[in-house]
């Protein structure tokens, strides 16, 4: 057990298990992530989608191997913590073994005649607060400098099993939504009793044509009362009870309505690249495209993102056969034999991504601990000097202290 | 302003490579002191040539990959005069001189044009992101073209000339162990800062995007480095290919994943607003 324990917990593992995360990470930014299998087809032989499908490289950091390797580094770099904690703080405390540190020689050490001296040329190179310990004939003079960096590389550690601790829990309790709607619309946020009002939505252009904000402005209504109310946009999101709302996407909507005879079968608002089904009919309508300012010379190009000549692009299919495709203008009735339908009103909608992470503060609180570990470790460099007086006899050791004498 | 600055700039720069080679090849010390010069005036036109930049955009310049190389170019030529001053070794400039050329010419290769930024990247993150990158960056290169000394150094181990302009190994090895610490301190910082900003931007501060992915990945090369270097005395040969390897990973970072790979970092194509 303590072999399989020290084995865990040795750097040799840790360095093997980096290593490994570090290959599957290489793969995992050069397979493209997250899509369908019909995505990998279009780019690779069937040979390779079948290699992609089968390891599940389509979704590397979230396959079960990948779990193991960081679980195996969570539980080496804890062990390593918990195991080496006990050794730097004896070290830090003890008496510096003289024997492996470096051995000076001066001239000027054979002035150190007496304490006093001894305790001047101390002060004098920084070690105001030093100790002296007397044993079998020899007199130590002991004193040590940016012993917090002795701290250094368990505080990396700690800090690098802390963020992955947090980040693998952030991600196994991931939550994740959406909420979108043109402006006067409402949603509710899925799971939750929080009704999600959207007021406005504007897009801010600046004077060469280009998009400089997107901006919701939205109201979050609990139990029939206003709980936030403010603009989201990019790099702004609200926050509310642990769900924070991202201004994401925008696209373009209408509202729909749709006749049979005198009959109205349905009204509603219709997005761009959805489609309405009328089950009972046997009649889908597809919003395949908008274009707010249309071409007319039979291009299908919007020629600015001004509401100037607004078209949609529509399918229709009848009991799953396409009938018909066309362009309509916007407010304009379209008839295909008994049915009636119009596209009208047509402005953008906003598309808010709500997530709700959790242990953000203990990944962040694990980078702080690797910067700070970093900094220890790099430019704290724990310093020794030892001063051993046997009888007449006077050697000086030093770590890291070259420099200074 | 800004264009004639960068010309002058490209033009020095190359020139104090070649005055760097000729010292190298022909073993005429005075070439290297034509090479510090030249750099140090390339330098003063980059400084001009970024600052009429960020005065034209009314933003630093660090928002797309032209502003980016350029910095880190500029980045890479402040190390390397910044280490040249401190340990005053000369054949440090033959080194460093074509990796700042190479940075500063795929600079020259993209588009100049001074586009507002898009709404992802209006944020104050953005300087300490791309700041912190560029000295990462530069301390790193610096780290490599001290690492390929001691290489050259070490293949020429009885050439006077080479004993006498390049220092000896323990130097090398600690100026290169020294600009590495600095660099993944750096580097640690722009992984931290911009953790943060996706999340404010995009609300996951880390999603495997091939730029976050190969950040890991250096960043892990550089800790196994430090690792093996302080724990198992890697100190030296080993060192040296290990930093030059994680330099190469650092270009792919920044120039690989750019141009190979896509995702949040891929500003050319928008695919977030």
């Amino acid at each position: 057990m303590k072999k399989i324990i020290n084995y865990l917990k040795s750097m040799k593992f840790g360095l093997m298990l980096l290593f490994y995360l570090v290959i599957l990470s290489f793969i995992g930014s050069m397979v493209p992530q997250g899509r369908d299998e019909i995505f990998y087809s279009r780019l690779y032989s069937e040979r390779v989608v079948n290699m992609i499908m089968l390891s599940k490289a389509d979704d590397i950091y979230h396959s079960f191997y990948f779990l193991i390797g960081a679980v195996a580094l969570s539980v080496n770099l804890f062990l390593c913590s918990i195991f080496r904690i006990n050794s730097i703080v004896k070290t830090i405390y003890s008496i510096p073994d003289y024997k492996v540190l470096t051995k000076y020689k001066s001239k000027e050490f054979t002035a150190l005649k007496d304490d006093k001296k001894i305790k001047d040329f101390m002060t004098e190179i920084g070690f105001k607060n030093y100790n002296i310990h007397e044993a079998k004939g020899e007199k130590l003079y002991y004193g040590r400098r940016n012993r917090i960096g002795y701290l250094g590389s368990w505080v990396i550690h700690l800090g690098v099993f802390l963020v992955i601790a947090f980040y693998t829990y952030g991600q196994y309790t991931y939550f994740s939504t959406a909420v979108y709607g043109v402006p006067a619309s409402s949603q509710v946020l899925e799971g939750t009793d929080i009704d999600v009002k959207i007021h406005d939505f504007k897009i801010e252009y600046r004077d060469d044509g280009s998009i400089s904000q997107y901006i919701s402005n939205i109201e979050l209504v609990k139990d029939e009362e206003t709980v936030l109310w403010k603009d989201v946009f990019v790099n702004n999101p609200l926050r509310y009870n642990g769900y924070a709302f991202y201004q994401t996407s925008t696209g373009w909507a209408t509202d729909f309505e749709i006749h049979k005879g005198d009959e109205l079968l349905k009204k509603d608002i219709f997005y761009e690249g959805t489609a309405i089904i009328e089950e009972k009919e046997g009649i889908v309508i597809q919003f395949a495209k908008f274009y707010p300012d249309f071409d007319m010379r039979g291009r299908f190009v919007s020629l600015s993102n001004d509401l100037n000549n607004p078209f949609i692009l529509y399918t229709v299919f009848y009991n799953g056969h396409r009938v018909a495709m066309n362009v309509a203008e916007a407010g304009e009735s379209i008839e295909w034999h008994q049915y009636t339908f119009k596209f009208s009103n047509p402005q953008r909608y906003t598309y808010l991504q709500v997530n709700k992470m959790k242990g953000k503060v203990g990944a962040m609180f694990g980078s702080a601990l690797i910067l700070i570990g970093l900094i220890i470790c790099f430019y704290f460099k724990p310093k020794e000097l030892v001063i051993r007086r046997e009888q007449n006899k006077l050697q000086v050791y030093g770590k890291n202290m070259i420099v200074d004498i | 302003m800004e264009n004639y600055s960068f010309i002058a700039t490209l033009i020095l720069y190359s020139l104090s490579m070649v005055a760097y080679f000729i010292f190298f090849m022909y073993r005429k010390e005075k070439y290297a002191n034509y090479g510090i010069m030249l750099i140090m005036a390339g330098v003063a036109f980059h400084t001009i040539s970024l600052f009429s930049r960020s005065v034209q955009a009314s933003r630093l310049p660090l928002s797309n990959q032209y502003e980016f190389a350029t910095s880190f170019a500029w980045g890479i030529s402040v190390s390397f005069i910044a280490f040249e001053k401190k340990y005053k070794f000369k054949a440090l400039g033959t080194f460093v001189t074509p990796l700042i050329l190479l940075v500063a010419f795929y600079a020259a290769m993209q588009s100049r044009e001074i586009r507002p930024l898009m709404p992802a990247l209006q944020s104050r993150w953005i300087v300490l992101h791309v700041s912190t990158a560029i000295f990462s960056y530069g301390a790193f290169a610096v780290a490599c073209a001290v690492s390929f000394m001691y290489l050259i150094r070490d293949y020429f181990k009885n050439d006077p000339f080479i004993m006498k302009y390049i220092p000896d190994f323990k130097v090398l090895d600690n100026i290169s162990y020294r600009a590495i610490a600095l660099g993944l301190v750096m580097l640690t910082v722009v992984i931290v800062s911009g953790a943060i900003w996706a999340e404010k931007a995009w609300g996951r501060y880390w999603q495997w995007d091939p730029k976050e992915t190969w950040s890991f990945i250096t960043w892990v090369i550089y800790a196994i480095y430090l690792h093996v270097r302080l724990s198992r005395g890697w100190k030296n040969k080993k060192a040296a290919i290990f930093a030059v390897l994680g330099f190469i990973a650092i270009l792919f970072t920044y120039i690989g994943v750019n141009t190979l790979l896509s995702g949040y970092h891929s500003y050319a194509t928008i695919l977030l607003i």
